[in-house]
């Protein structure tokens, strides 16, 4: 067997052994770094942030299968989906915005790709599925 | 030659590893369904009431936020009537409609299909809103747990228990037309809503609240589950100034509506959670 052949071969070993440990551990959740975005006043988002008093608002995605928004401590609202339950509110959305075209324009609207339709539909179950992150955005008001 | 087969070896373990690991997970599948009590259209409502000042309290809601709300005030003699008692409740429960004043039974009254045909009869000649459906009216009925109390005291009302097995059925016809079933609210969409509504090929939503907790459907799709916080809630009532008032009420309730469009197919089921 080649060195190019082995290599590989251990390699996949390495990353089968961490996956396995992975879902024994009961493909728990890895969060990665918040994402800080500052809103100036004037911006659409500040009243809404600076209402709670908190001066922030946190949007959490957990590929789980969650969506939370929290204000200062509070939390404000959360969704819970499934890739199936994601892909019907995809699907909802384009036929509102095609609707929208016709209805605004008189004209006809297209749908997307199917192909594309699939991938997104790939990616989300793979994050839901296979593994999983947690990313938060965190919205800073400025005075 | 000689490591290739360790690296074979090791890899037939690891799928042994993997492979007991799945066979020990629980299924899935044999979730254990809980016992759920037979479903009832629970809907107890509190009132008090204060001669003097001649205003009321309901479900909750001070005589102030009701005020704010539109809600209508009772005639000198509503209020003479209601000055002589201390409370009086009426209650709907089965096949049986109770009704007590003073803590004392008033009247018990049994009913059955025959003699809610007479009644239905005779609505249907008094209301001019339209024939009763009857049988959703037995659909109601045939679950109804309903107490509607009235009580003496300038305390605030307690909050409103509502609780819906049966799902409000709502319809829009081809014109925007609202009813609820089967009766005209003499609300309609807006034409450009309802070309909208068309053109994405909705045929019906279904729309289950279960104390801030949001299953929807849309033409039997479901959509993400969302949960509004009450606290939350006030946080977007602050930054758009919506003066939505106390909450709380509505935060306790579990009810459900289907929403049909023109000539699509009803929603069936129910809001069980």
């Amino acid at each position: 067997m080649s060195r190019f052949w082995r290599l590989l071969l251990i390699s996949l070993v390495i990353v089968l052994v961490l996956y396995g440990i992975y879902f024994a551990l009961g493909r728990p959740v890895i969060p990665l770094p918040s994402i800080p975005y500052k809103v100036s006043p004037g911006q659409p988002l500040h009243s809404i942030i600076t209402s709670n008093g908190a001066d922030q608002l946190k949007l959490t995605l957990n590929t789980a299968g969650d969506i939370e928004i929290v204000s200062g401590q509070q939390s404000v609202v959360s969704l819970n989906y499934t890739p199936e339950t994601f892909e019907n509110t995809l699907d909802l959305g384009e036929r509102l915005l095609i609707a929208r075209k016709i209805v605004q324009s008189d004209g006809d609207g297209s749908r997307s790709s199917p192909f594309l339709r699939k991938v997104i539909n790939w990616v989300i179950a793979y994050y839901y599925h296979v593994i999983r992150f947690r990313l938060s955005v965190l919205l800073i008001a400025l005075p | 030659m000689n490591k290739t087969p360790t690296i074979v070896k090791l890899l037939l373990a690891f799928v042994l590893v993997v492979s007991v690991i799945l066979i020990k997970q629980p299924p899935m599948a044999t979730a254990e369904i809980a016992w759920q009590e037979a479903p009832t259209n629970l809907i107890h409502i509190d009132v008090t009431y204060d001669p003097g000042t001649k205003t009321y309290s309901l479900g909750g809601y001070s005589a102030e936020e009701l005020r704010q709300v539109g809600a209508p005030e009772f005639q000198d003699e509503v209020w003479e009537v209601l000055g002589l008692l201390n409370n009086a409740t009426l209650r709907i429960y089965d096949d049986v409609i109770d009704v007590f004043t003073d803590d004392q039974p008033l009247l018990s009254l049994t009913w059955d299909d025959s003699s809610r045909q007479i009644l239905y009869t005779i609505l249907d000649a008094y209301i001019e809103l339209g024939d009763i459906d009857i049988e959703r009216a037995e659909v109601w009925l045939d679950k109804a747990d309903v107490e509607i109390s009235l009580r003496k005291s300038k305390e605030l009302s307690k909050p409103l228990d509502i609780s819906l097995a049966t799902l409000v059925q709502l319809q829009v016809n081809d014109k925007g037309a609202l009813s609820v079933e089967g009766f005209p609210t003499g609300m309609e969409l807006t034409p450009e809503t309802l070309a909208l509504i068309n053109a994405a090929n909705i045929g019906n939503l279904k729309l289950c609240w279960d104390k801030g907790v949001i299953d929807l459907q849309v033409n039997g799709q479901s959509l993400p589950r969302a949960t509004l916080y009450q606290g939350g809630l006030g946080v977007i009532d602050k930054a758009f100034g919506l003066n939505l008032g106390d909450l709380s009420p509505i935060f306790g309730s579990r009810f459900g509506a289907g929403l049909v469009f023109g000539n699509a197919d009803p929603v069936t089921g129910e809001c069980v959670p």
